[in-house]
C-alpha cells in the first residue's frame, strides 16, 4: 500500500511541479520579453545586428568549428572571443562608442538578469538566440551560464536546434510564448523581437532540464517515504498496542476462563466460570456463547445423572425379577442309584424366556422338561413364568404325557393376546423300566449318548405349545438302557454365535457330547463360551442331561494270590455291596461264593504256572452282581465237580465238594467257558 | 476275624465275630489246638458272625466228629439267616446242634 501512494503521490507530485513549472516558466518567458524589448532595446536591435554580420561573414567557419569541436574549452573560449572582438572589445578601454559601451553593459546586465533568473529558479539555462531559419542554425545572444563550461554558449556560437526547438521555432504557434517539452528539458521559448530585415528572429528561451524535477522528486519521494514508514510504524504501534491491549487481553481472558472451566470438569467438578469480558466485539459474543455453553453442559450432565439412575434402578428391579425367575426353577441336581438329572441355565438378558423343571412324580416315574418362550427379555419372562407355574401344577396328575400338553397348551391359549408361545419337550421316565415317553412341541431335537455315540432322537416334531387350542399331541416312548445319557437344550446352545457370525452348530454339540469324560454340562459351555469370543450371548441358553446309571464294574487282578489276596478282594467286594442298596443275607452268601470259588484258583489254579493271575470283574447292578472270573491256570471247570450228597448226614460225609455246590446254591448261575485258552468263570446273583 | 475262647466247667465257649473262611477257618483251628478241644463240650456262639464258607464248614464238621466220639455235643449258637440257610441246603442243620 505504502508503494501505491507514493507511486501517486509520486506521479500527482511529478504532474503538479511539471504544470507549476510550465506556468512559472511560461511566465517568466512573458515578462522576459517585455523586459528585453523595454530595457534591452539596444542589445536586441543593434547587438544582434552585430552577432549576425559576424555570423555572416565567418559562415563557413563557423560551421566548421561547430562540427569540428574544440579539443579545449580554453580553445573555444578564444576563438569565439576573437570572433566577437568586435563588439566586445576589451574592457576598460576609454573611449569607447556609446553603443558600444551601452551594449557592453546591456549585455553585462542582461547576463546577470538571465544569471540570476536561471539560478534562482534552477534552470538549466536562460538563453536569448536568434534562429537562422535557413540554415538551421541557433545563434547564441546572451547566455545566462556564466561558468566557464563546454556549454556555455558564448556570443556569436551556433548550434543546431534540438526537432522540439526547431518545430516550434519554425512554427511559433503562439507569439505569446510557449511551452514545450524537449526530451530531457522543458523549454519555455518565447519569440521577442523580429529583425527589420527579416533575417532573423530573436527568441528567449527558459530550460529546465527533467533532471531537476526528477531530483525535486526524489528528494519529494524520499521525505514522503520517510514520512509514510514512520506514519504506518506509528499506525502499527498504536494499533498493536489497541489490539494487544484490548483485543488480546480478551482473548487472553476467555481463554484462562475455558481452561479453568475444563481442568474442573476434568477433576470431576462442575462449576460455572464466568470471563469478566463485557466488550460488544465477537470476543464479547464468543464469551456470551460459552457461557451458555457452560449452562447446556450443566443440564445435559444432570440429565445425564438422571438418566442413569433410572436404569440404575430398572437394571436393580430386573436383578430382582431374575433370581425370582430362576427360584421358580429346581437347582438341586437329583442323583439316585438309577438316574441324575442336571440342570444348566443362562439367561441372556437379566430376565429370560428359557425354563426347565424336573421332579418324581412318584417313587418310580421322574417327569422331566425343557422349554424356551418365543422372544426375549421382560415379555419373555412374563411369559416363561406363567408356564412354568402352568406346566407344575398341570403335570402333577397324569402319567400321560401327550395329555399333559394337551392342558399346558390349553391353558396357555387362554387369554394370549399376545400371541406368544413356547417351544418344549416333556418326557416322563419310568425308572424302573427306564422307557421314556415324551413329546416334543417344537423344540430341539434331544441328542441320546449310547455306547460312545451319539444321535438325535424324536424325529417328528408335534407344534409347540401356546399356538393353536385343542391340539392333540402325540407321543412317542424310548426305551433307555443303563449307561444312556439323554441331552435336552435350547437353541441358546446350537445356534450360540461367534465373531464370524457362524453357529456352534449340532456337529460341535455331538463333538464335545461324545469325547466329553465327565461333566458334559460344563464342557459344552466351555467350549460354547470359546467358539463364541468376544461376541455376546444373545439368546437364553439352557441344558438338561438325563443319565441313566450303569452298573458300576471294579476289575481287580490279583498275580499269584494267596489266601490273603483273596481274603481281603472278599472283604472289598462285600464292602462295596455295602454301600449298594443290596439285602444283608444276599451279601452274605455272596462272601460264601467268593471265598469257596476263589480260594480254589489258590490251591488248584496255578500248580505248574509261573506267573499266574486272577482277574476278577464285578459288576454291581441294581439288583444282581455279576462275577467275571478269568484265570490263566490249569483249564478247570469246577462245575465238573460232582455235588456232595447232602442226604447223608455230615458226620458220614466226605470233605469237599461243598465249595462249588455253596456256589452253586446261592447263585442264580454259574457259567464256565473258555476264553482264549483261558478259564473264564461267570457267576449271577440276585442281591436283593 | 475276632476269636474268643473261654473255658468254663467242661465247657469250651467259643466267640467269633466276622466271617469263618479259608484263612480264618485256619486261624480258629490253630487256637482251638493250643487250647484243646478235647472231652469239652464246645459252643460256637455265631451271634456276630456273617457267614461260613466250605472251609468252616470243613472245620465245624471236625469238631462234630469229634465231640461226637467223645461223647460231647457241639453247640452252635444264634446263626443268622445266612448261616441258617447253608446249613439247611448242605444238610448239616439236621445234624448240628443249633440254638
Amino acid at each position: 500500500m505504502l508503494a501505491t501512494s507514493v507511486a501517486v503521490a509520486y506521479t500527482v507530485n511529478l504532474a503538479h511541479m511539471k504544470k507549476e513549472t510550465k506556468e512559472t516558466m511560461t511566465t517568466m518567458t512573458k515578462s522576459m520579453k517585455a523586459q528585453l524589448l523595454e530595457e534591452y532595446d539596444i542589445l536586441m536591435r543593434v547587438y544582434s545586428k552585430k552577432i549576425y554580420n559576424v555570423y555572416k561573414e565567418n559562415y563557413d567557419e563557423l560551421v566548421k568549428t561547430y562540427e569540428n569541436g574544440f579539443e579545449k574549452s580554453e580553445d573555444k573560449k578564444a576563438y569565439y572571443k576573437a570572433l566577437v572582438a568586435s563588439i566586445f572589445p576589451p574592457e576598460g578601454m576609454m573611449g569607447l562608442s556609446y553603443e558600444t559601451s551601452q551594449i557592453s553593459n546591456e549585455y553585462t546586465d542582461l547576463r546577470n538578469t538571465l544569471d540570476f533568473i536561471a539560478t534562482s529558479e534552477d534552470y538549466k539555462g536562460a538563453y536569448v538566440y536568434f534562429y537562422d531559419a535557413q540554415n538551421d542554425y541557433i545563434v547564441y545572444l546572451v547566455d545566462s551560464k556564466s561558468e566557464v563550461s563546454y556549454d556555455y554558449n558564448y556570443p556569436g556560437s551556433i548550434s543546431k536546434p534540438g526537432a522540439d526547438t526547431k518545430e516550434y521555432i519554425l512554427n511559433s504557434y503562439n507569439r505569446e510564448g510557449g511551452y514545450f517539452e524537449d526530451f530531457e528539458d522543458c523549454v519555455a521559448a518565447m519569440p521577442v523581437y523580429d529583425d527589420p530585415d527579416g533575417n532573423y528572429k530573436i527568441y528567449i528561451e527558459l530550460r529546465y532540464s527533467y533532471d531537476e524535477i526528477l531530483n525535486r522528486q526524489a528528494d519529494f519521494i524520499k521525505i514522503l517515504v520517510i514520512a509514510s514508514i514512520a506514519t504506518t510504524g506509528i499506525i502499527a504501534i498504536i494499533f498493536y498496542l489497541i489490539i494487544n491491549g484490548v483485543l488480546v487481553e480478551n482473548i487472553r481472558k476467555l481463554n484462562k476462563s475455558t481452561q479453568t472451566y475444563i481442568d474442573n470438569l476434568k477433576d470431576g467438578k462442575l462449576e460455572k466460570i464466568s470471563s469478566g469480558i463485557k466488550t460488544r466485539d465477537e470476543i464479547g459474543e464468543l464469551s456470551k456463547q460459552f457461557d451458555t455453553l457452560q449452562t447446556k453442559i450443566e443440564n445435559y450432565i444432570d440429565d445425564l445423572n438422571k438418566r442413569k439412575s433410572d436404569e440404575e434402578k430398572i437394571k436393580a428391579e430386573l436383578d430382582i425379577a431374575s433370581k425370582i425367575q430362576l427360584e421358580t426353577l429346581p437347582n438341586n441336581t437329583l442323583d439316585n442309584e438309577l438316574f441324575k438329572i442336571e440342570n444348566f441355565i443362562k439367561p441372556a438378558k437379566e430376565v429370560g424366556g428359557d425354563l426347565y423343571n424336573y421332579y418324581m412324580i412318584d417313587d418310580t416315574h421322574l417327569f422331566f422338561t425343557i422349554a424356551d418362550v418365543s422372544g426375549k427379555g421382560v415379555p419373555a419372562a412374563l411369559f416363561m413364568m406363567r408356564c412354568s407355574e402352568l406346566i407344575k401344577s398341570i403335570t402333577k396328575h397324569d402319567y400321560d404325557i401327550s395329555k399333559m400338553a394337551y392342558e399346558v397348551n390349553n391353558a396357555l391359549c387362554y387369554n394370549n393376546s399376545e400371541c406368544l408361545f413356547i417351544t418344549a419337550f416333556m418326557g416322563i421316565l419310568d425308572t424302573q423300566t427306564n422307557v421314556l415317553t415324551y413329546v416334543r412341541c417344537g423344540h430341539e431335537q434331544p441328542y441320546l449318548l449310547r455306547d460312545g455315540t451319539c444321535s438325535f432322537i424324536s424325529p417328528e416334531s408335534n407344534v409347540f405349545l401356546g399356538a393353536y387350542e385343542d391340539e392333540q399331541f402325540i407321543k412317542e416312548s424310548l426305551q433307555m438302557q443303563k449307561g444312556d445319557k439323554l441331552l435336552l437344550y435350547t437353541d441358546g446352545l446350537n445356534e450360540g454365535i461367534n465373531d464370524n457370525n457362524e453357529e456352534f452348530g449340532y456337529d460341535r454339540i455331538k463333538e464335545v457330547f461324545e469325547n466329553c469324560e465327565s461333566d458334559v454340562i460344563s464342557a459344552l459351555y466351555d467350549n460354547l463360551m470359546k467358539f463364541c469370543g468376544s461376541t455376546p450371548q444373545f439368546d437364553d441358553i439352557s441344558m438338561l442331561l438325563l443319565t441313566i446309571k450303569d452298573d458300576e464294574i471294579e476289575e481287580h487282578h490279583l498275580e499269584n494270590p494267596d489266601f490273603n489276596d483273596i481274603q481281603k478282594l472278599t472283604s472289598d467286594i462285600l464292602e462295596k455291596s455295602k454301600t449298594k442298596e443290596y439285602n444283608e443275607d444276599k451279601i452274605g452268601e455272596l462272601g460264601v461264593i467268593l471265598d469257596d470259588i476263589l480260594n480254589n484258583y489258590v490251591s488248584y489254579a496255578f500248580e505248574n504256572i509261573q506267573t499266574g493271575y486272577l482277574d476278577v470283574k464285578v459288576k454291581y447292578g441294581n439288583e444282581k452282581i455279576c462275577l467275571d472270573i478269568i484265570d490263566n491256570g490249569m483249564l478247570f471247570n469246577p462245575l465238573d465237580l460232582s455235588e456232595p450228597d447232602v442226604d447223608i448226614p455230615m458226620e458220614e460225609r466226605e470233605q469237599g465238594g461243598l465249595g462249588v455246590f455253596l456256589v452253586k446254591q446261592f447263585s442264580d448261575s454259574v457259567s464256565y467257558n473258555i476264553d482264549s485258552g483261558k478259564n473264564h468263570l461267570t457267576i449271577i446273583k440276585t442281591m436283593i | 476275624m475276632d476269636i474268643n475262647i473261654t473255658k468254663e466247667n467242661g465247657n469250651l465257649n467259643v466267640v467269633l465275630v466276622g466271617r469263618l473262611d479259608t484263612v480264618t477257618s485256619a486261624e480258629l483251628t490253630n487256637k482251638l489246638n493250643e487250647c484243646g478241644y478235647n472231652d469239652v463240650d464246645i459252643t460256637l456262639d455265631f451271634t456276630s458272625l456273617e457267614y461260613i464258607s466250605s472251609a468252616g464248614l470243613r472245620l465245624i464238621l471236625q469238631l462234630q466228629k469229634t465231640t461226637k466220639a467223645q461223647g460231647k455235643t457241639l453247640t452252635i449258637k444264634n446263626v443268622n439267616n445266612v448261616v441258617k440257610e447253608i446249613f439247611r441246603v448242605t444238610g448239616f442243620g439236621k445234624s448240628l446242634n443249633i440254638i
